[in-house]
């Protein structure tokens, strides 16, 4: 199968600074792709340039068969772009926020109207027509943003960090609309720095830090190969962290610090758990999560940036 | 640099418009009023002190030319400073703009069309007043629509230029203070420009808006002569020169 976007080497400089380091990767038609990382992991340098409004400094991207650089157009025509910063058109209400941006992609009216009052029930928009943007939650200003993404029925539909800053009702609105526009089959390529997001949107995703990919896969895949489905997190109390460290070590476990938090891997986390807990210490049972996974390539945690 | 394609341009044109017959009544009532207001001081408070100086029309009808580049002027600079700003650093509305086909060249016609179409605007209200004032005796007032686009192609790209590059919308205070309000008082519109000190004439006539209300008053007072032609030329080169650097601004800051 032809992928739907490939991305060669590409490399983005803003002065001194590399953002994105060379990085390849292909999207495949119909799949929800991801782009993970902590902030600063060159995920929107990539998607700007993914969607033809910032120049690569080298290497190719092309879209259905064009490439961004050359037919910036034409690329633009058949993507859905939902940025990470909202910008509705707060002179206008809500259906006319479609309306006036269908022009944009040579809707004919008729079209136009069909399109934007489908896209609006879709995301149970229906009812604020002739609502001004602003009286909008900030969850239905996000779903109306993917609304006007979807008006031109594009070929892939880009979102950069689709759900940051919502509540997590608001969260799980936004997930399960674009699990639907997934089963319909269409496109997705998004960021997130989200783990719980990736895991729920993305069959495909890759891990970004500093600018390049570090694992690429399906995330069960990843986080199965991350060694230890089970992980008992321990707290000990400040002086000892460092003996607790040794001891876990030790049993022949493979163990992560992460903050004041030691993290074992291990395949029977509850048997651990036990032991641990009888022993006075404070420990949690959990299974083993994207996290666990960027925490053992990089050393760090999300939280923690650099 | 790429060249602009009129649709996108005439799109964005039809996005502001729409926003405009959204908020006009409570942006616009001002449009009336402030021509009101200066022929009202002007041309009667000082006039009465002044009349009859260029011989036979009064100095309201001498001004009103001169008053309607001044006012296409401030409008086509309002617009492209505070109102291409919030467009552009707050609402984010190029950034909308430009996932879409439509490209960076396409935006700053399609901006600068629709200063103009102000311009054209306040043009017409001026010239409302100025026919219930009973300033206009000739039919060829109606030229000063077509010029104030003019006028508003000038201006337009200037202020544009100065949104992309300012730190931030404070800044856009300088160009009324410092660039626009002087201008407006010296650029023939009160007072011919013969009658400043010899040194400072040809730097006034350099200024845009001198060659602005130059030609307004040519066009709509009569008698036309060839220094109306230099300052059509004059005018219509400037607006080459600005709208490509608005372009090339723009596209710096929006591109990066």
């Amino acid at each position: 199968m032809e992928p739907i976007v490939q991305v060669t080497n590409l490399v983005k400089r803003y002065g001194d600074f590399t953002a994105v380091k060379g990085i390849t990767f292909a999207v495949d038609p119909g799949e929800c792709f991801g782009l993970l990382g902590p902030n600063g992991a060159g995920k929107s340098s990539t998607l700007r340039i993914l969607t033809a409004v910032s120049p690569a400094t080298s290497g190719s991207v092309v879209v259905d068969g064009l490439d961004v650089g050359r037919q910036p157009r034409q690329v633009k025509a058949r993507l859905g772009v939902v940025p990470q910063e909202e910008d509705l058109d707060t002179d206008l209400p809500v259906l006319q926020n479609l309306l006036v941006y269908s022009r944009y992609f040579r809707l004919p009216p008729p079209l136009a109207l069909a399109n934007s009052r489908e896209a609006l029930s879709f995301f149970e928009l229906g009812d604020r027509e002739q609502v001004k943007v602003d009286t909008l939650s900030g969850g239905m200003k996000r779903r109306l943003v993917i609304a006007r993404a979807l008006i031109n029925q594009p070929t892939v539909l880009v979102l950069d960090e689709p759900t940051t800053g919502l509540d997590p009702i608001g969260r799980h609105r936004v997930w399960q609309r674009l699990l639907e526009l997934r089963r319909q089959g269409i496109t997705i390529v998004l960021s997130t720095h989200n783990m719980e997001e990736a895991t729920a949107l993305c069959q495909r995703l890759v891990i970004m830090d500093h600018g390049e990919i570090i694992a690429e896969g399906p995330p069960a895949d990843l986080v199965r190969q991350s060694g230890g489905r089970e992980v008992v997190e321990v707290r000990p109390p400040l002086g000892e962290i460092a003996s607790v460290h040794a001891r876990l070590s030790g049993l022949g476990l493979r163990i992560e610090r992460a903050g004041t938090a030691l993290l074992a891997y291990t395949l029977d986390g509850v048997e651990l758990e036990r032991q641990l807990a009888s022993e006075g210490l404070q420990v949690l049972y959990r299974t083993a999560n994207l996290e666990d996974v960027f925490l053992r390539l990089t050393g760090r945690s999300f939280e923690e940036g650099d | 640099m790429q060249a602009p394609n009129a649709f996108y341009a005439v799109a964005v044109w039809r996005r502001h418009r729409d926003a405009f017959l959204r908020n006009w009544t409570t942006e616009t009532g001002g449009v009336i009023l402030e021509p009101l207001i200066i022929l009202g001081a002007f041309g009667y408070g000082l006039g009465r002190f002044v009349d009859e100086f260029q011989g036979d029309i009064s100095y309201a009808a001498y001004i009103t030319p001169g008053l309607i580049a001044g006012y296409a002027m401030f409008h086509a600079l309002f617009e492209g400073t505070y109102g291409a700003y919030l467009r552009l650093s707050m609402h984010r509305v190029f950034d909308s703009m430009l996932a879409t086909p439509m490209q960076v060249e396409d935006l700053v016609l399609g901006e600068t069309l629709w200063g103009a179409s102000r311009s054209v605007l306040t043009a017409v209200a001026v010239l409302a007043v100025a026919l219930a004032f009973n300033l206009i005796e000739s039919p060829l007032a109606v030229l000063a629509i077509p010029t104030a686009f003019l006028v508003g192609l000038v201006f337009y790209p200037m202020a544009l230029c100065a949104t992309a590059v300012v730190p931030s919308i404070n800044s856009l205070n300088n160009v009324f203070t410092v660039i626009a309000v002087p201008m407006y008082f010296v650029s023939g519109i009160f007072f011919p420009v013969s009658s400043l000190p010899d040194w400072l004439e040809p730097v006034v006539w350099a200024l845009p808006l001198t060659a602005s209300a130059h030609l307004m008053r040519g066009l709509v007072l009569g008698p036309l002569d060839v220094t109306h032609l230099y300052a059509f030329v004059a005018l219509a080169a400037m607006i080459a020169v600005f709208w490509l650097l608005a372009t090339h601004l723009m596209r710096r800051r929006l591109i990066i």
